[in-house]
């Protein structure tokens, strides 16, 4: 019994430990190179790979952008969701020209481009790296598979490989190792001013991308500047269209497509208007209506608003938020002194403020606020508040957050680190009953007053601030309420006390937000008794919810437009088609892979 | 040995458990550089200007000793830090998930267990027999079967084809806004029970309905499981002397089964249900991502995926102390059980 | 080696084991002529790679070109789940050769010696026992990054803890008999005594556990990829191609079963992959356990 079992076990045994040898070499992956980066092969123009400097020749970053197929990627990428352009200006933006120069997909051009690049050496030698993007992002997958199959295509010697890695790491690379030829990566407005884009593409210094690839000039960043600091909106309409002609005349990467949006509610809803740089996926909750429209999805919870989407709700403090998640919770706790005019986004309505008025001689911005307006809590709302909640987010200044938004255009810094109490006093004062601005610069007008229409600007009230554990107002303590540690560390965290059409009722971090009518509210009643807001991962649970009637708008990634298509025919879904989302993605070139040679 | 030093040394060992695990968690995440553990804190690309102060302010490019002691520190003044992915600290993510999965572990650890057991007996009793054949496939079927596809058919057939029979995540839109009104008091945050407490029946048989399909998915997998451990347990006592004694005594063959074969191979059952602990841990991860139903398996692969690190690290001691105390509990009920078995003595 | 034919005999008589067998062959035949039942279209460079018909999201029934159909990205299902048992196989049987062969030494050494070594090492177990297999083996693959060796790796590092308890426990048992004494006392080095003899009639309940477990690695694996932590998209690899059944589980209203064949199919498989394994083991069990074979 025992030298039966002894044998198998042995031969069974010796069976695995062979099996395993033979298949372990399959699946170790080729040796790491000793170039500075895995990606660039031997880092040697020598076929194996390219030079750390590879793009930083003009003909080859032409060949790469003539090469690229961008109808597919539109068509196959983006399921047709998406608009060519040619530079970091989108469609919506102040000056954006419709007639910009764009690249075609013209493989005669590419390959000359890319056969003078190098002095020939490119198209001798070919060339050989590695593309990555983000896993789980299909539109940057497929555009790294156009590319490389384009090139392999004009040349055989183009050896493109294509590697999938987690977020954490890509952005890692991207800012930190900086070891990725080419990147794929897209921009989010902050606020709707073409300088929002240009910079991070193209100021060499402060540039988010820009900067990091090794692209632009201290010459091209004065050109920069001016065109925002230019008054005159003539002149400042040309500095623009030269800064896009720049763009494509020496382009920093291959500029993909501004996406196309759509919304999906269900038919008992309507009254929704698209304004690209409203950060809530909702539009303004405030001007919907939910009415009994029949159909066959079914009319559930009349008098609330439910609200399906991903990502978690990261806090409620307005100075704090930089998210589009929490960006909407404060849009429907708190308000701002003024707001964008329905779809526009250079022109703005009264909220808070009656009416403003800016001064160029001393630079003032001054803002009558309203009357009559209370807070959650009771109080009424004061000029006092006002200054309270600007001076209030300079103060907090958290990291990574959006408080440079106001220290640009009143101090001219970036940061708390680099001013004083008094200045941040002085920037922001009470004068009866209204509030008054000092800007840096007349041209800062638009930018500035688009800022004050983000939810980053809301007006909190001060008393309950102050009660809730906040900082008081005075320069003894301002210190203390400086840079937080955590997000749960400011007073307005998890407690609200706004102007806004509805208050907060729960908070299930991770799960759910629900706010509750303000029967108060100076504006007038709000459409809905509550708006829930319910964080699905899954993208069939929000599918079906919709469709039962559960939820009345749903996050809907662009993948699933074309199951919605075949859908939406079926049942009564209220559609909003062909919706340009200020944002642009693009694919752009690393002239320093690994970082600058002197630094570091 | 006596009964309180034992279970004092036990826990004693709870400590140096603590710390290995902490110790290489923290260790992988040595492998990341300090820019990705930064991404976690900032979401859009203008804020990655700022990656390097985010740097400096979570000291993420201290040495990794220096890290751990700070960590270490923090959590014996309470604090085990801030969990990103759900927006609270980590101890109140723990305490704020940790309802939903009792309720999943509450419905599902009996139905695992009794089902386990009845299968198991059955098969042992009728060996090589159809019945014994049957069961043995089914649960081995049960067992072969993939959590999350499981979960994916059930979903199809009870959601979508059924329209709505069976609905994902724990309750209605409804429902939940009557648990969070002023006159249901959330005694547990376990809705059921909840519901029971405050003699609310349509909230319970909603929360019913939402549970079915979870505790379905993970029970199935792991019925199997306990079946052959009972099976095997229960042919092995059958074939013991004291049974042939019994036999021979000319007692009915179901007293036989059950009044002492079964008392005995309850015992591999019972230090084996420590085990089910941990995989239950495992199936609960996909079976919450699924389903919406979202407790601690959800918000531990979250908190994997985006690399919240002090999430990893709560989520890691939470479960550690669970485990060595749920163990602990079974060898002591496993002495009860056997009274050949002593404290601390050669126990396998 | 008449032993062999008794074992094949009973293997083959119980109906449950030999439907193991007869799926385990199937799946080695086709792993072995993946190449000629899925063929690999031309200037395809990684046959590993699922071939795409096109980008579209929606998957596409089954057709004369796609036998099994489309899925989302339109990758050919059949090709996937051909292909991909090669990689099942191949994850299965490495992670186990190598779990085993490291719970052999470790659990010899802590078994055999005692002490000092058996303390440490058990604790080193215990650290690892006492984390859900799947968190950590998640957290491994988040950091080395979505691949099929990742994966590998990190279930490597989850499952050796329960084979050297398994080992060490074996051994324990053994070491106390009289014939270990007996080649002690006749001068046997430690090392011939552990291998020689306390090792093999240690090693057959590990050879039971590690049938079944090829199983378990393959699940494990498949739910790594489905939650996006393990081969990347396009992966001829059977979780890959249920993650992406993910989202057409639900049909349109009126047809809501439309897209059964993207989720039901590369389930089928991993299905019965792995029953096939679990049925081989239990019969594996019950032929190697002499205790009950005395009834």
């Amino acid at each position: 019994m025992n030298r039966r079992v002894t044998k198998i076990s042995w031969i069974v045994l010796a069976a695995l430990l062979c099996l395993s040898l033979v298949l372990v070499p399959g699946c170790t992956e080729e040796p790491v190179v000793p170039a500075c980066s895995t990606y660039i092969g031997s880092g040697q123009l020598d076929g194996e790979g390219i030079p750390p400097d590879f793009f930083s020749d003009l003909d080859v970053r032409k060949g790469f952008c003539y090469a690229f197929d961008y109808e597919t990627y539109i068509n196959d990428g983006l399921q047709g969701q998406g608009v060519q352009r040619g530079s970091p200006v989108v469609e919506g933006l102040p000056f954006f020209n419709l007639d910009a120069s764009m690249y075609e997909y013209d493989l005669t051009k590419a390959e000359q481009h890319l056969k003078k690049a190098w002095d020939g050496e490119l198209w001798e030698k070919g060339c050989k790296f590695t593309l990555l993007y983000n896993s789980g992002n299909i539109p940057r997958k497929v555009a790294c598979e156009i590319l490389a199959e384009s090139l392999l295509g004009i040349n055989p010697l183009f050896q493109i490989n294509i590697q999938p890695i987690s977020w954490p790491t890509f952005l890692g690379k991207i800012w930190g190792t900086r070891d990725m030829p080419m990147f794929q990566i897209g921009w989010l407005p902050d606020y709707p001013h073409p300088d929002n884009f240009i910079v991070p593409f193209m100021d060499s210094t402060i540039g988010a991308f820009s900067a990091f690839q090794g692209y632009g000039s201290a010459a091209l960043d004065a050109k920069i500047k001016a065109a925002f600091e230019e008054t005159d909106p003539v002149k400042q309409q040309a500095k623009y269209y030269e800064l896009q002609q720049i763009y494509y005349d020496d382009p920093g990467g291959i500029v993909l497509a501004q996406p196309i949006a759509r919304r999906y509610f269900t038919g008992h809803i309507s009254g929704f208007y698209y304004n690209p740089v409203e950060p809530a996926y909702t539009g303004r909750v405030y001007d919907l209506t939910k009415a009994n429209t029949g159909g066959a999805i079914p009319f559930k919870n009349p008098g609330t608003f439910v609200f399906q989407t991903i990502g978690p709700i990261k806090t409620l403090d307005p100075a704090w938020i930089y998210d589009t998640g929490s960006a909407m919770q404060v849009g429907l706790i708190y308000e701002t002194l003024l707001y964008f005019d329905g779809e526009k986004t250079d022109e703005f309505v009264p909220l808070l403020a009656s009416e403003w008025e800016f001064n160029p001689a001393d630079l003032t911005l001054r803002f009558k606020i309203r009357e009559g307006v209370k807070f959650h809590s009771g109080n009424d709302l004061t000029p006092e508040d006002v200054e309270y909640s600007m001076e209030r987010w300079m103060v907090m200044d958290r990291t990574g957050g959006p408080t440079w938004m106001i220290y640009g255009p009143l101090l001219g810094v970036s940061g708390s680190g680099d001013v004083t109490f008094a200045d941040i006093d002085g920037a922001v004062e009470v004068d009866g009953d209204s509030v008054v601005f000092t800007l840096a610069g007349d041209y800062w007008e638009l930018a500035f007053l688009q800022i004050l229409c983000g939810g980053w600007a809301s007006i909190v009230d001060k008393d309950f601030c102050i009660a809730e554990g906040g900082w008081d107002g005075t320069e003894a303590t301002w210190m203390d309420y400086n840079i937080p540690d955590d997000v749960g560390d400011t007073a307005l965290y998890n407690k609200s006390s706004g102007t806004g059409p509805w208050k907060l009722n729960l908070w299930e971090p991770g799960i759910q937000v629900k706010v509750e009518r303000n029967d108060d509210y100076w504006g007038g009643l709000a459409p809905f008794d509550y708006v829930i807001t319910q964080v699905v991962e899954e993208w069939t649970s929000r599918k079906l919810a919709l469709l039962a009637g559960d939820a009345d708008l749903v996050y809907v990634p662009a993948t699933y437009f074309d199951e919605m298509d075949d859908i939406e025919s079926e049942t009564n879904l209220n559609v909003y088609k062909d919706l340009p989302s200020l944002s642009i993605d693009a694919f752009f070139f690393n002239e320093i892979v690994c970082g600058p040679s002197s630094e570091e | 040995m006596e009964l309180r030093p034992y279970i004092i040394r036990r826990l004693l060992l709870l400590i140096p458990v603590l710390f290995g695990i902490t110790l290489f968690i923290f260790a992988i995440t040595m492998f990341f550089s300090p820019i990705e553990r930064a991404t976690l804190y900032v979401s859009s690309p203008r804020q990655m200007a700022d990656l390097p102060a985010v740097i400096e302010q979570y000291g993420l490019d201290e040495p990794f000793f220096v890290q751990y002691g700070t960590w270490i520190g923090q959590v014996f003044s309470g604090n085990l830090g801030w969990s990103v992915v759900v927006g609270m600290s980590v101890w109140d993510a723990i305490w704020n998930f940790l309802p939903a999965t009792l309720e999943l572990a509450i419905f599902a650890t009996p139905l695992i267990i009794f089902m386990g057991i009845f299968l198991g007996t059955t098969a042992a009793a009728h060996k090589d027999r159809p019945v014994d054949h049957g069961t043995r496939v089914m649960a081995i079927f049960g067992w072969s079967l993939p959590t999350f596809w499981l979960g994916l058919i059930l979903l199809m057939v009870f959601y979508g084809y059924f329209r709505g029979l069976l609905p994902p995540s724990r309750l209605s839109i409804q429902m939940d806004m009557v648990v969070h009104s002023a006159d249901f008091i959330r005694y547990t945050r376990i809705n059921t029970i909840d519901a029971i407490l405050n003699l609310n029946g349509a909230v319970l048989l909603d929360a019913l309905r939402h549970i079915i399909l979870p505790v379905i998915t993970l029970s199935v997998t792991n019925v199997a499981f306990i079946m052959r451990l009972m099976r095997s347990s229960m042919l092995e006592s059958l074939g013991k002397g004291y049974i042939l004694t019994a036999r021979a005594k000319g007692l009915a063959e179901r007293v036989v089964v059950n009044k002492h074969a079964r008392r005995n191979a309850l015992i591999p059952v019972i230090t084996v249900s420590g085990y089910l602990f941990a995989a239950l841990a495992n199936g609960v991860v996909i079976t919450e991502t699924i389903f919406t139903y979202k407790g601690i398996g959800w918000w531990a692969w979250q908190a994997a995926v985006n690399l919240d690190i002090a999430s990893v690290l709560g989520f890691a001691l939470f479960n550690s102390v669970l485990f060595v105390l749920v163990n602990l509990v079974v060898d002591i009920l496993y002495t009860r059980v056997d009274p050949r078995v002593r404290l601390g003595g050669t126990v396998q | 080696m008449s032993d062999w034919k008794l074992m094949a005999r009973q293997l083959v008589r119980n109906p449950l084991s030999l439907m193991g067998i007869i799926i385990i062959v199937v799946f080695v035949i086709i792993a072995i002529f993946a190449p000629l039942i899925a063929p690999i279209p031309e200037g395809h460079r990684d046959p590993y790679m699922i071939p795409r018909d096109g980008y579209s999201a929606m998957p596409r029934p089954p057709s004369e070109e796609h036998i099994f159909g489309t899925t989302q990205g339109q990758y050919d299902i059949f090709y996937g789940v051909i292909w991909g048992t090669r990689s099942a196989f191949r994850v299965g049987l490495v992670v186990i050769g190598i779990v085993v062969a490291i719970g052999i030494v470790l659990g010899s050494l802590a078994g055999y010696f005692g002490g000092v070594i058996d303390e440490v090492i058990m604790r080193i177990t215990d650290i690892f026992l006492a984390f859900p297999a799947l968190i950590l083996a998640m957290a491994i693959v988040a950091v080395l990054g979505p691949s099929l060796r990742s994966v590998m790796i990190a279930l490597t590092v989850v499952s050796w803890p329960s084979y050297a308890r398994l080992i060490r426990g074996d051994i324990l048992q053994v070491r106390e008999e009289d014939y270990i004494e007996a080649s002690r006392g006749l001068g046997a080095s430690s090392g011939r005594v552990i291998i020689r003899h306390a090792l093999p009639n240690a090693i057959y309940p590990t050879l039971v556990m590690a049938s079944l477990d090829i199983g378990a690695i393959v699940l494990s694996a498949a739910a790594l990829s489905f939650l996006g932590l393990g081969a990347p998209e396009g992966y001829a690899d059977w979780g890959q191609l249920t993650s992406f059944a993910r989202n057409w589980v639900v049909g349109p209203p009126g047809d809501s079963l439309r897209y059964w064949y993207a989720v039901t199919i590369p389930g089928l498989f991993i299905l019965f992959f792995v029953l096939g394994w679990n049925l081989l083991g239990d019969a594996f069990r019950d032929i190697l356990d002499p205790r009950l074979a005395r009834r």
